[in-house]
């Protein structure tokens, strides 16, 4: 039952309550004062209430209110048809018949009490008529005495069933508008989800203040409109709106996960179900859905760095091929212990990445690692000097791997293989960060005081990816000398700006 | 792990560029390559530098690592396959990283299989004289 019929009922019912009240006030106020009762013959009579003085019988006749005059002991001596009508009894029978048959057994006593009072002037009062087909009827009855002479009352007997009607209908009036104003409430509490209505061609019935909030269109300016708008255009032309709802009526729900267009022409990922409001969709569709944008991104975020993930353990692992492939073939690769040493520094090289997060190793802590085997004397033989520098993740793992060489060479070879050997490291940045051309890390690498050396007459992996690797990879100039007193290396790379190796700090 | 696969010698002369930013894994092809017979021109880790080399350079093939520096390696492929240059490309990504239209394109997953480096080669190759007949 919709509350416009109810509406709509109800100002039917208070129209006719109006007149019946009306009637029903004419009579107590003296406005009715006499009652036209034809005899059996045909004669009519006329009795007057006390005071009156003109004859009322169009008026009688005409009236909705139930008429009677009744001798004392409430045998009907007079009835108009409303009465028979209100009391489903044919008219003609109503003569001589005595209206207290006509009161259930548990009314009787009101009523006698009331035809009681009327013989020593007025009554009046509220009881229950029970018609010819059994049906109770709630009535108010009004008795005046007509005439002290023989006795006669006048009846007037007003059936309240409509107003009974309409009290029980205003009362479920007020409770349903309770009960809606209370979900309108709830409704448009529920800000962080758009609540909307749709009618079976799709246009805009209700409206949220959380739709309100989230798509942009106040209610006024969307009731009646398509809610397809709020799709984006290539889900209008995929027919996206029109399969959502079909999808809702067949199957009583369908997911509504998708873009949301909002008034402004921004995008939200809408997230929520449409419903159907009656089995058949008959009545509507229901739409509820929230702003899931921010989760949505980060799903794809996640999707994302899973994929990055994937991608850096499968290139890993390639690296990790080719060192074993450079360590375990080539005579000078040094077997399974290089193999393993160079696997430990590229894994020290990751726990630098993942202390910084992966933003930039700083390149004296990335050095300072690499040679920590070599300090363990105490001594001053390795020196390492330059202005602080964060080196990007690729630049920090083929640096490492570089130093990780050049220790062992060192150690085998070179430097550190003499107690009186030095390492010295040395590096500085040239150019200016405001520089259109990028600034260069230039980087020395020397030793001294080892025993004398040649440049080697094959070069193994190590000696090959400082020489070639680091140019490759870094876009810069590695220079190798074997010369006395000791190897020097000097790599020359851009920083910031060039190829977005790595930047100072 | 040489020893199961014989060397097609018959690649000698095909020169293959090879597009790869990391150092290690480049090394690591210039050696397979090397076992397989092929010259290779490279390696080079910059999209730009392997645009110039696949526009101009006397070419057979080429191996893509599709991710150069944070770029993609797609400018190169194209300049390849503007001049019919047949192409592979080597990638962690698997299939599903490789954006159209290359999505059909074969590639070579990383970590490599000699044997796969071989075959793959060789279907290039077969492809690329087939076409030229």
């Amino acid at each position: 039952m919709s509350v416009t019929w109810l509406r709509q009922e109800n100002e039917n019912l208070l129209d006719r309550l109006r007149e019946a009240e009306e009637t029903v006030h004419a009579i107590r106020e003296g406005a009715v004062d006499a009652f036209v009762v034809e005899d059996e013959a045909g004669r009519s009579q006329v009795y007057t209430l006390e005071g009156a003085d003109h004859p009322y019988r169009i008026l009688i006749e005409r009236t909705q209110q139930g008429t009677a005059v009744l001798h004392g002991d409430g045998t009907i001596a007079y009835s108009n048809l409303s009465l028979a009508e209100l009391l489903q009894v044919p008219h003609e029978r109503l003569t001589g018949a005595c209206l207290g048959d006509f009161i259930p057994p548990p009314a009787q006593a009101a009523y006698l009490s009331l035809l009681g009072q009327a013989r020593h002037g007025k009554s009046r009062g509220e009881i229950d008529l029970r018609r010819s087909d059994g049906v109770r009827v709630p009535v108010a009855v009004d008795f005046s005495l007509l005439s002290r002479g023989d006795g006669m009352i006048g009846a007037l007997v007003t059936d309240l069933t409509d107003r009974r009607q309409y009290a029980e209908l205003a009362a479920a009036n007020r409770a349903l508008r309770e009960s809606e104003a209370r979900l309108r409430h709830i409704l448009d509490s529920a800000t962080e989800y758009a609540i909307i209505s749709l009618d079976p061609h799709r246009r805009v019935t209700s409206w949220n203040s959380g739709a309100e909030r989230l798509l942009g269109y106040s209610q006024a300016e969307i009731l009646g409109c398509s809610g397809d708008i709020f799709f984006t255009p290539g889900d209008r032309v995929a027919g996206q709106p029109e399969r959502e709802m079909r999808r809702a009526r067949e199957e009583g729900r369908a997911a509504n996960e998708r873009w949301h267009l909002r008034k402004d022409g921004s995008r939200f990922w809408g997230s929520g179900v449409m419903l159907p409001i009656d089995e058949e969709g008959e009545a509507g569709y229901l739409k509820i859905f929230r702003d899931r944008t921010a989760e949505k991104q980060a799903e794809e975020r996640q999707s994302l760095l899973v994929n990055e993930l994937n991608h850096r353990v499968k290139n890993t692992l390639a690296t990790v091929q080719s060192i074993a492939a450079q360590s375990l073939r080539a005579e000078s690769g040094g077997g399974l212990e290089g193999f393993e040493s160079r696997l430990v520094a590229l894994s020290h090289a990751h726990d630098l990445l993942t202390r910084s997060n992966w933003q930039g190793v700083p390149l004296r802590e990335l050095l300072l690692q690499e040679l920590e085997p070599y300090r363990s004397d105490g001594c001053t033989r390795l020196r390492v000097e330059g202005p602080d520098l964060r080196l990007a993740p690729k630049a920090a793992i083929a640096l490492t791997m570089a130093f990780h060489e050049l220790a062992t060479n060192a150690a085998k070879y070179g430097a550190l293989a003499e107690p009186a050997g030095e390492v010295h490291v040395t590096w500085n940045v040239e150019g200016d960060i405001t520089d259109a051309a990028p600034q260069m890390l230039r980087l020395q690498w020397a030793e001294t005081g080892g025993p004398p050396i040649a440049p080697p007459v094959r070069k193994g992996f190590g000696l090959r990816l400082i020489e070639r690797g680091l140019s490759l990879e870094l876009d810069g100039e590695v220079r190798l000398a074997f010369e006395p007193p000791g190897l020097v290396c000097t790599i020359a790379m851009p920083l910031s700006g060039g190829k977005g190796s790595s930047d100072v700090l | 792990m040489s020893s199961s696969v014989p060397p097609p010698r018959t690649a000698t002369s095909w020169r293959v560029l090879l597009v790869e930013d990391e150092s290690m894994v480049a090394m690591l092809l210039e050696d397979i390559l090397a076992e397989l017979g092929y010259e290779i021109v490279g390696p080079v880790a910059w999209v730009d530098k392997a645009v110039a080399m696949a526009r101009g350079d006397a070419l057979d093939a080429a191996i893509l690592d599709v991710n150069l520096n944070g770029q993609e390696v797609y400018p190169v492929a194209e300049a390849l396959a503007a001049r019919g240059i047949p192409f592979v490309f080597a990638t962690g990504y698997g299939h599903g990283g490789l954006r159209p239209p290359y999505g059909d394109r074969p590639t070579l997953p990383k970590p490599f299989r000699l044997r796969d480096v071989q075959a793959v080669l060789a279907r290039l190759r077969h492809e690329a004289e087939a076409g030229r007949r």
